[in-house]
């Protein structure tokens, strides 16, 4: 699925010679990284999506269907939002439980984005429409993911991707008791963001590397890989391709 | 260390170079959209203990009430998560709405159209009508979409209404089926997305009883069809039962038609769009008259005759001009060869005389005098054309005595 990242360009690397090179996506522009133009770029993305899928959840069920994409999908949440050193996380596999008269004067605990499912039993309730998604995506979209306010309240749900360590917590394995609506949306949104890094749309995201060079995106099979190629800096003297992933 | 411990698992697969451009994502994220990065690393949650499932489900509800993109759960969200509820064990809905409605303030209790609504809703035996429902509150969402409490509520549009006041082949044929209710909400579906979106409205409490009604009697009309005539299935909802569905304007008048009158002596075939079915598989369209036919039938023959042997002539025609052409060319080609070997013939001779007269003598005498003869002729030539002897080929023949 992936080919040697250092691969230089016309050289004699198998998996270069064997794709077919689909177009090259220009520079793009860094006044891209504009926030009007990121939130409007994505809401468009999620209203396409939500109205093809029928909702975000159906979204993540169709673009992550076996365990494998599951596991690529935290891989990349990992990398995209990694553990914060400020931040208290909730890292056991115990979560305190609390009355529900208590909410309001027991602490929340802080859990870090990848614990949370969307995949099996993981509410009573059904995931939400198009619209109502579409509303809490320009929310979370303007606002943030709001949680302080009014925590989610969770249920240990589904045994998600095994940890290491049996005492921690599992990814992708905390459910909902209130809230699936509003981080199925939020899941959906990285989703789309994730996945729009191999168009050229959300290229924009990545300027440092896209102003000084070109994209390159090709066919290996069913998958679209892209070549990041990039002349700045000394260590890309050589005009090697420097960045190489694949959908 | 805890990052790792999940990537390693996906890094054998993909290696780092997916990482390396997240880290320029997430860069670039945390500089675009600050405000939404940090929410995101920070969620806040809390587990609260519920006694039972169902407690859960009130929980929800309760706080579903509140704020401004929540809306209260609506019937559809009510069937789907009493039906979810079964999975978990509690499978008397009537139970949980009960108990719903004693811990729920008043307006937010499932009473009345509301109450009716879900009971039908629950009670839809063929899964694909509920379905059908379902997918249409989720693409118009429930707000904005062509049902409403009250008119999902009404008892006549579901399966096993029979209406009365008509004669008893009409109220046969207006009976709810759950196939019919299915058409029902396929036909509501298309007309309502068909409309443009300005003009959308929620269909009424009576409007949605005379949709039931007409697709009730769409597939009664297509089962006596098919008592009269063999259509298959397939042609028939293609041409008949699809058109109702997708809300076929010309269709839809038909069975409006036939519904307002009511004629105890209604035939299948007084609706065009049936009649045209039927008459297309029935053999029955109007033949001419099959004398006319017969005669139409020896003219053909005659026709056809004729141009057989006007074929024929010119056939014959073509063969002769064919012979004569092929006997012309072989004749011309023959005499031409003729003529050219004559050309070549006189040209020879004339050229072998030529030549004879200059480079040969013809000299005749008797057997005493020969050798003295050939030596002086020998002579002769040399010294004539001024030659050596080793140059010369002559010939003595011997010619018969009766020449002499």
């Amino acid at each position: 699925m992936i080919a040697d990242v250092s691969t230089e360009i016309g050289g004699s690397g198998s998996t270069s010679s064997s794709m077919a090179v689909e177009e090259w996506i220009p520079a793009p522009d860094h006044t891209a990284t504009d926030i009007g133009k990121f939130k409007e770029a994505l809401y468009k993305d999620f209203e396409a999506v939500c109205t093809k899928h029928r909702g975000p959840v159906q979204f993540l069920k169709d673009l992550y269907p076996d365990r494998e994409s599951r596991l690529l999908f935290l891989n990349s949440v990992l990398d995209l939002f990694p553990y914060s050193d400020i931040v208290m996380y909730h890292t056991e596999k115990d979560i305190p439980e609390i009355r529900e008269d208590e909410k309001s004067s027991k602490t929340s605990q802080v859990l870090h984005i990848s614990c949370f499912a969307w995949e099996g039993k993981v509410s009573i309730k059904r995931g939400p429409g198009k619209k109502l998604a579409c509303d809490i995506a320009g929310r979370v979209l303007n606002e943030g993911f709001v949680t302080s306010g009014e925590p989610l309240l969770i249920t240990c749900a589904v045994e998600g991707i095994q940890h290491d360590n049996p005492a921690k917590l599992n990814a992708q394995s905390i459910g909902y008791s209130k809230g699936f609506a509003r981080m199925s949306t939020l899941l959906a949104l990285i989703a789309l963001m994730i996945k729009d890094g191999m168009t050229a749309e959300a290229l924009k995201l990545v300027p440092r590397l896209g102003r000084s060079g070109h994209c390159k995106r090709c066919k290996l099979g069913a998958a679209t890989v892209v070549f990041f190629l990039t002349t700045r800096g000394p260590r890309f003297q050589n005009k090697n391709v420097q960045l190489l992933f694949c959908l | 260390m805890f990052n790792s411990s999940f990537a390693c698992e996906v890094d054998t697969r993909v290696g780092n170079h997916w990482s390396r451009f997240n880290t320029c994502l997430q860069r670039q994220l945390s500089k675009v959209h600050p405000t939404l990065y940090d929410s995101i690393q920070k969620i806040y949650t809390q587990r609260v203990r519920f006694e039972s499932k169902r407690a859960e489900l009130f929980a929800n509800f309760k706080a579903s009430h509140r704020g401004n993109v929540r809306k209260p759960p609506n019937c559809v969200d009510w069937v789907l998560t009493l039906e979810e509820l079964h999975t978990y064990g509690e499978m008397d809905s009537t139970l949980v709405i009960k108990e719903w409605n004693n811990v729920a303030v008043k307006a937010d209790q499932i009473t009345g159209t509301k109450a009716l609504a879900v009971r039908n809703i629950l009670s839809i035996p063929n899964p694909d009508a509920k379905d059908a429902l379902v997918a249409h509150v989720l693409e118009f969402q429930w707000e904005s979409c062509a049902f409403t409490e009250d008119t999902l509520g009404s008892k006549k549009i579901w399966v096993g209404y029979a209406p009365r006041g008509a004669s008893k082949a009409w109220n046969e044929r207006m009976k709810v089926t759950d196939q019919s209710c299915l058409l029902m909400i396929k036909n509501v579906h298309n007309t309502f997305a068909k409309t443009p979106f300005p003009i959308r409205r929620k269909v009424s409490k009576v409007d949605l009883e005379n949709i039931a009604m007409q697709a009730a009697v769409v597939l009664s009309l297509k089962r006596e069809v098919q008592d009269l005539l063999p259509i298959s299935d397939m042609i028939l909802t293609e041409r008949w039962v699809n058109k109702f569905a997708d809300a076929d304007p010309r269709v839809v008048t038909e069975v409006e038609m036939v519904l307002s009158e009511k004629q105890e002596r209604f035939a299948v075939r007084d609706i065009p769009t049936l009649c045209t079915i039927m008459d297309a598989h029935s053999g029955l369209c109007p033949l001419p008259d099959p004398t006319k036919i017969m005669i139409e039938k020896g003219d053909l023959e005659k026709s056809l005759f004729e141009l057989q042997m006007k074929q024929m002539e010119y056939d014959l025609q073509a063969w002769q001009v064919f012979r004569h052409k092929l006997q012309t060319y072989t004749t011309t080609a023959h005499q031409t060869k003729m003529n050219w070997h004559m050309t070549a013939y006189k040209d020879n001779q004339e050229t072998i005389k030529h030549h004879l007269s200059n480079v040969s003598r013809f000299a005749s005498f008797d057997n005493v005098e020969v050798e003295t003869n050939i030596l002086k002729f020998i002579s002769d030539i040399e010294g004539h054309f001024q030659i050596t002897r080793g140059q010369l080929a002559f010939e003595v023949r011997e010619t018969p005595a009766t020449r002499g």
